[in-house]
């Protein structure tokens, strides 16, 4: 069956989870791109204030880190399968944790140049992942190579990252004055611009590649997650927007992370309807987001540690526990209730 | 599959785990709330600032409980341009100045736009009497932000102190 005659049933956007204002609005990230220049705009500025910015934060980027914990005792099985990553792991995160605040000034910078070295990384598999998904459901097959392409261009924006980030990335393991001095200087310069433009190429040349090779357009909604993903790490940092980067990235694991559960209870026989059931899963995410990065540093001070490395510590180590969880709770391949609701 | 019913179906090791995992965060987590209550009378703020703790020493003018709260975000965020200019103020109004010119001078190799960074490092400079020193940096603090009232007041000053017409 040609790439065409599959993808019938799907827009032009792909076949959506809610409808395509929903999807490539929140879960593709079409709405970050219009709404961080405006939330970054002077006139916004002036009514954003620090408050409201740490109320978006906690809503949406802290939540979604406790959403992957929640998610993860809420899958049926999980502690039975998956021993190491449900029962072992939070122990081993919490010894680590306080091992690094204790001693902060030599572990302390290795723990979080690791997490922010891997939070983009992070954010172009989350990108690869939902791209591949959205190709899966709307019948748009992907041969190996395609597959490569795509991975490569989600993987794009990382690099750039890796390599111009200061104090995580490249500069973890190299020298900065080295990178810094007139020789070598230029040359990262060259390679940074030169991978800026790329991530930014990329969306519309895999998109024409695709559509050449296959005889199909892939669903445009992969271009879009590529494309958000991509401003977010090359041009939202310059204006100094990547926080509300967080807050979409956050989104846009919640939307998808809401259609995942909501689906999975009901297909497991639950009455409730699906926007209740989200809000229930919502809450538990709150409470823990809360927990996590609001009580849990200040818990570490009444034990006689510091707060300022209590708190970089405690969120460089949630991240890191988010990413290796999402290694689990989102694969497809092995889990039946995932692929149910990929497919359904 | 309710978490509990979960855990009843894992094996012994991992309940262990899971048990002693859960209590020390929750633990953890309760003693932050009511810390935070005892302390502000209130539930730990949502915002996320590390260096909440120590801009509040520096507030009720107690500088020196304050520097090792900005060293350990300085230590630890080490190429955050930012964090060195808030420990070099921190190290300035505890005292310790030439630790301050080092902090500050590691501040504006990071972030060469901040004009914050440049104007205390000329300020601390001018405490410390290097005054042909100072004036580079509070004239590059001027020019990224002419309406930077301190630095531009700190020039002046230096500039007269350089002629020697200053009292």
């Amino acid at each position: 069956m040609s790439q065409a005659a599959a993808m019938v049933g799907a827009s032009r956007w792909g076949r959506c989870f809610v409808g395509p204002l929903f999807d490539v609005a929140l879960i593709g990230g079409g709405l970050s791109v219009v709404a961080i220049p405006l939330l970054s705009s002077a006139p916004a500025m002036s009514v954003i204030d620090l408050g409201l910015l740490s109320a978006a934060l906690l809503a949406a980027n802290s939540a979604h880190f406790a959403a992957s914990t929640v998610r993860l005792y809420t899958k049926p099985g999980a502690l039975r399968d998956w021993p190491f990553v449900t029962c072992g792991l939070p122990l081993a995160v919490l010894a680590t944790l306080t091992l690094c605040i204790a001693f902060s000034d030599r572990l302390g910078p290795h723990l979080y140049a690791l997490a922010f070295t891997w939070s983009p990384f992070h954010y172009a598999a989350q990108a690869y992942g939902l791209s591949t998904m959205y190709c899966s459901r709307s019948g748009y097959r992907l041969e190996p190579r395609d597959r490569h392409l795509l991975y490569a261009a989600c993987l794009l924006p990382f690099a750039y990252s890796f390599s111009s980030a200061a104090g995580v990335g490249l500069e973890w393991f190299v020298s900065a004055d080295w990178l810094a001095s007139p020789a070598v200087a230029p040359i990262r310069g060259a390679w940074v611009a030169a991978l800026g433009v790329l991530t930014l190429a990329a969306p519309a040349a895999l998109f024409t590649r695709l559509r050449s090779s296959n005889g199909a357009a892939p669903p445009w909604i992969v271009s879009v997650l590529i494309l958000s993903n991509g401003l977010w790490w090359v041009i939202f940092p310059y204006f100094s927007a990547f926080a509300w980067a967080t807050v979409f990235h956050g989104v846009q694991y919640l939307a998808i992370v809401f259609v995942f559960h909501a689906r999975e209870r009901r297909a497991a026989g639950s009455v409730a309807s699906g926007p209740l059931l989200a809000l229930r899963f919502y809450a538990s995410c709150l409470a823990l987001a809360y927990a996590l990065f609001h009580a849990l540093p200040i818990g570490y001070t009444a034990l006689g540690f510091g707060y300022s490395e209590s708190v970089l510590l405690v969120v460089a180590m949630i991240n890191i526990h988010h990413f290796i969880v999402d290694r689990y709770i989102w694969r497809v391949r092995n889990d039946p209730r995932n692929a149910a609701v990929v497919g359904s | 599959m309710s978490l509990w019913r979960q855990l009843a179906e894992a094996p012994p090791r991992s309940r262990v785990g899971f048990a002693a995992a859960l209590v020390a965060f929750a633990l953890l987590s309760a003693a932050g709330v009511a810390r935070s209550w005892l302390l502000d009378r209130t539930l730990p703020s949502i915002v996320i600032d590390p260096l909440r703790v120590g801009q509040r020493s520096l507030d009720a003018q107690e500088a020196a409980q304050a520097v090792p709260e900005f060293a350990a975000a300085a230590a630890i965020e080490r190429m955050n341009g930012p964090r060195q200019r808030d420990l070099g103020a921190a190290l300035a109004q505890a005292g310790r100045l030439a630790e301050a010119t080092t902090a500050l001078e590691r501040a504006v190799r990071l972030a060469p736009g901040d004009a914050d960074a440049w104007a205390n490092l000329g300020i601390v400079l001018l405490f410390r009497n290097r005054v042909p020193e100072a004036i580079p940096y509070l004239e590059r603090a001027v020019e990224l932000e002419p309406e930077h009232a301190e630095a531009s007041r700190a020039l002046a000053n230096a500039r007269r102190r350089a002629d020697g017409t200053a009292p």
